[in-house]
């Protein structure tokens, strides 16, 4: 293990984090009324996120019959403890709270609680609706997860490294999004997928009545709601570090880049989000397994004999 | 400070592992054994393997979630917190545990360890790749292939309905006639 | 006190709403929905989600039940609304942030009635109310431990069957549709869920998420008053929205409602026609969509094809050429649909057939007339 983490960095992760998350949720509130033909003005956009974080805040919490308060309890909590450690890892700008030598794979660790958390609430509600909600996210789950980690092997092959700060550094000249493409899409897709979110959203849908957060009320469901915002953040802010070249650029410092690029990326991902419809669980999954896996094993081997042919390893 | 580290993580993995048998709904019986395989994964992040220990976080989150799935197959009440037993032949289950651990215990307490003669690897990930990978290489990929074709295996030989019955005998089916297509429509 | 009364007033300034629609009250509840989206308060997904439950029409026996047991289920700060007609929809709807924002008065509300929701400071007999156990599943939704027997009565059954802590009813074992003897559940879905035809109860066993069975019944069909039907146009529109929104397409699913207003509110419909062909260019055109909706028969989506022709019924409507009107569903041929489908595909297949209470008398119900 490295040094202790910096104190200064371990208090700001979490406040940028959910100024990020804040601004993502206002960009959301944008982009939904754009699409829906009901612009929203920007001031409005600005409070939505406080507005309603304060409306859960003031709400009564809630149990269902029969419910088991304990696990739900627990999985609400791991969502966004889970995104604040694997952003834990993230540099900001050159820089991580933990520099972990095997950063790449504490990061997968831990969004991969968020299978649990979803699972847990979804379960721990009593209620059909959220039950299948739950269980949605772990088909969706073990689809997303082997591209998943496939991509984030590919980059981590790169830089011949599972250092996170080791990979921003063997970008200094070519960004990882230009050699390897079919990673970073699928990266994205499973960023969204991780988060429960946009085309992915299915676990928490309409069709469900909110399924695994369908009970939730109160504070449950704020941290519910900011956990899987704030676990949308630290994987969009992880393409940063690992595709988009982290820190490096002209002109700015490099936690500036950061910065704009974490926040390209969530504007990229929330533009899109309201052009496409939600995607059903068992079409993804083949197409996840079919198409998307092969296409990032094969990019995998395609750095892997690059790296090898520039006398790597 | 590692010693009191060490005692919280010992003592939560045997301690959630013995409450699996105490507390009668599967998914808290399931989640207090990823509780104990997560403090084992503390205890192997304590010996500086990184590498081994957070893969360890990673895969029993997955193993214990999927799990969890088979078990609404099973029982679909949600929230199943209706007393039931999970028990079968109890007294020989108690039998066998108790022995595996006092072995295990006791070999860990009585064997004259060696001591440590090096030092540790600059690179702990990397130095277990090597020994792993460099002259384990081929029963490592043994070892895979075969876990895998048995995962395969046992799959194709459970499934009820396979891609002969799916797409013909010649597998030239335009498209199978699932009720509920895939993505990608094979 | 006076920061205190300010930050509860900005909290609930923007209530989630719950919609509760009596049958038959389709042109109330689009008027309400209007000016909630005018006002830009959420439609709630689920009673947890909910400030507001606003009840459109009047209910009656078992809808009246229903809203009972909905009202349980919601979070304090709350209030309920009843509109019983067009003018009132304004109105009612204006006195809710304030009556939200008075806080003794929700505190009073919360200390009298028995809400199941926990108390700001849990006092140990918290879980006491649900003596009845019969608080909702989820969302408008009943368990009915009698369902496995007979199931049009009310929403109250608790007779037969096991009584698990809470009051659900215990699974039992069924076939799957690969021969595997697994968990089956039993419940009512409906009539409070979102985008769901009003009054409408779909009694369900579920495995997994797979519909092995299903009965359809309205509720309250007894005591039921002159049903008011939107127009033809307004009502395919309406349809479209439902099947857009769960399909999770938000936008394209808003603008089809605003057309739909736009039309009963006949004030300026001269843009309809264009937009919604715009509209239905989109549906065409989403690859995505053609996707995720196909089903079962190379390329072909009977979702996707209902979608469209509902979208053409409007525009045929709106330009007043034909009189080929969205013709509604047998619920009978309703449920043998949704047998084996799973729980997504389900509510798509229910929001295209969209079933209305009583079938119009001028038209003939015809089977498979929605795809």
């Amino acid at each position: 293990m490295s040094a202790a983490p910096p104190l200064g960095l371990s208090i700001l992760l979490p406040i940028l984090l959910l100024a990020v998350a804040w601004a993502a949720v206002a960009a959301d509130v944008l982009a939904a009324g754009r699409a829906a033909g009901r612009p929203v003005p920007w001031a409005v956009a600005a409070v939505t996120p406080a507005r309603e974080a304060l409306r859960l805040l003031v709400g009564q919490r809630r149990r269902t019959v029969g419910g088991d308060e304990l696990l739900r309890g627990v999985g609400g909590a791991v969502l966004p403890i889970a995104a604040l450690l694997a952003a834990a890892v993230l540099p900001l700008g050159m820089r991580p709270v933990a520099d972990l030598g095997a950063g790449v794979v504490w990061f997968n660790a831990m969004e991969v609680f968020a299978w649990a958390a979803v699972w847990l609430v979804g379960w721990g509600s009593n209620s059909t609706l959220s039950l299948i909600g739950g269980y949605r996210f772990v088909a969706q789950g073990l689809a997303w997860e082997l591209p998943h980690m496939f991509a984030l092997i590919t980059a981590a092959v790169g830089a011949q490294s599972l250092r996170v700060t080791d990979v921003v550094a063997a970008q200094g000249g070519l960004w990882f999004v230009l050699i390897m493409p079919v990673a970073f899409v699928a990266f994205l897709l499973s960023v969204a997928a991780m988060a429960f979110w946009g085309p992915f959203s299915a676990p928490v849908g309409r069709d469900v009545a909110g399924g695994a957060a369908a009970e939730l009320a109160g504070v449950d469901r704020l941290v519910f709601v900011a956990g899987r915002w704030l676990l949308l953040v630290a994987a969009a802010a992880m393409a940063v570090p690992l595709f988009l070249g982290g820190g490096h650029g002209p002109w700015l410092p490099a936690w500036a880049w950061v910065l704009v690029k974490t926040l390209a990326v969530l504007v990229a991902l929330v533009a899109l989000r309201h052009r496409i419809p939600t995607i059903r669980m068992e079409r993804w999954t083949e197409f996840s397994l079919v198409v998307l896996t092969p296409a990032t094993i094969a990019q995998a081997l395609v750095v892997t004999l690059v790296v090898l042919g520039e006398g790597g390893f | 400070m590692t010693t009191a580290l060490f005692v919280v993580l010992a003592v939560t993995a045997v301690v959630a592992g013995a409450l699996v048998f105490r507390v009668d709904s599967m998914a808290r019986a399931t989640f207090l054994l990823l509780l104990s395989f997560l403090a084992v994964a503390g205890l192997v992040l304590m010996t500086g393997l990184q590498y081994l220990g957070v893969v360890i976080v990673l895969m029993m989150v997955i193993e214990m979630v999927v799990m969890a799935i088979f078990m609404i197959m099973y029982m679909m009440n949600p929230a199943g917190l209706m007393p039931m037993s999970m028990f079968h032949n109890t007294r020989g289950a108690a039998v066998i545990a108790v022995t595996t651990f006092v072995a295990l215990a006791g070999g860990a307490l009585l064997v004259d360890w060696p001591v440590r003669g090096g030092r540790p690897a600059a690179d702990l990930t990397m130095a277990l790749g090597e020994s792993l990978m460099g002259g384990q290489m081929l029963t490592m990929m043994t070892l895979g292939v075969t876990l895998f074709a048995t995962i395969v295996g046992t799959v194709v030989l459970a499934a009820g309905r396979g891609r002969y019955d799916r797409l013909g005998d010649e597998l030239d089916a335009p498209a199978s006639d699932d009720r509920d297509r895939g993505g990608v429509g094979r | 006190m006076d920061l205190r009364s300010a930050l509860l007033r900005a909290a609930v300034g923007c209530p989630h709403a719950l919609v509760v629609p009596a049958p038959g009250t389709d042109r109330l509840r689009a008027r309400v929905e209007q000016e909630l989206a005018r006002r830009r308060w959420p439609i709630a997904s689920a009673p947890a989600d909910a400030d507001l439950v606003v009840v459109v029409g009047r209910p009656g026996r078992e809808l009246a039940a229903v809203v009972d047991d909905i009202w349980v289920g919601v979070p304090a700060p709350r209030t309920l609304v009843r509109i019983a007609d067009e003018d009132e929809v304004a109105a009612a709807l204006d006195g809710v942030v304030r009556r939200l924002a008075d806080a003794d008065a929700q505190r009073a509300a919360a200390s009298r009635s028995g809400s199941r929701a926990r108390p700001p400071d849990p006092s140990p007999g918290g879980r006491s109310h649900g003596d009845g156990g019969h608080d909702e599943l989820g969302p408008g939704e009943h368990d009915d431990h009698s369902a496995h027997t007979a199931s049009d009565g009310g929403h109250h059954h608790h007779g037969g069957g096991m009584e698990l802590p809470g009051g659900l009813a215990m699974a039992d074992l069924g076939e799957d549709r690969d021969g595997l003897a697994l968990d089956q559940l039993h419940v009512s879905l409906g009539p409070v869920l979102p985008e769901w035809p009003s009054g409408l109860v779909i009694d369900v066993v579920l495995q997994g998420d797979v519909i092995q069975e299903a009965r359809s019944r309205f509720l309250d069909l007894d005591e039921q008053g002159a049903t008011e039907r939107l127009p033809d146009a307004a009502r395919a529109l309406d349809t479209a929205a439902r099947v857009l929104a769960l399909a999770g397409w938000e936008g394209p699913a808003a603008r089809a409602r605003g057309l739909r207003d736009a039309l009963l509110s006949g004030a300026d419909t001269a843009h309809v026609p264009e937009e919604l062909d715009d509209l239905r260019r989109r549906v065409r055109r989403s690859r995505l969509l053609r996707w995720t909706f196909r089903s079962a028969g190379a390329g072909r989506s009977e979702i996707l094809d209902a979608l469209d022709d509902v979208l053409a019924s409007a525009g045929v409507a709106v330009a007043g050429t034909g009189e080929e009107g969205h013709v509604g569903i047998d619920l009978a041929t309703l449920d043998a649909r949704l047998v084996g489908a799973q729980f997504a595909a389900a509510r798509l297949v229910v929001a295209v057939a969209d079933p209305q209470p009583r079938p119009a008398p001028d038209l003939p119900t015809a089977p498979g007339g929605a795809s």
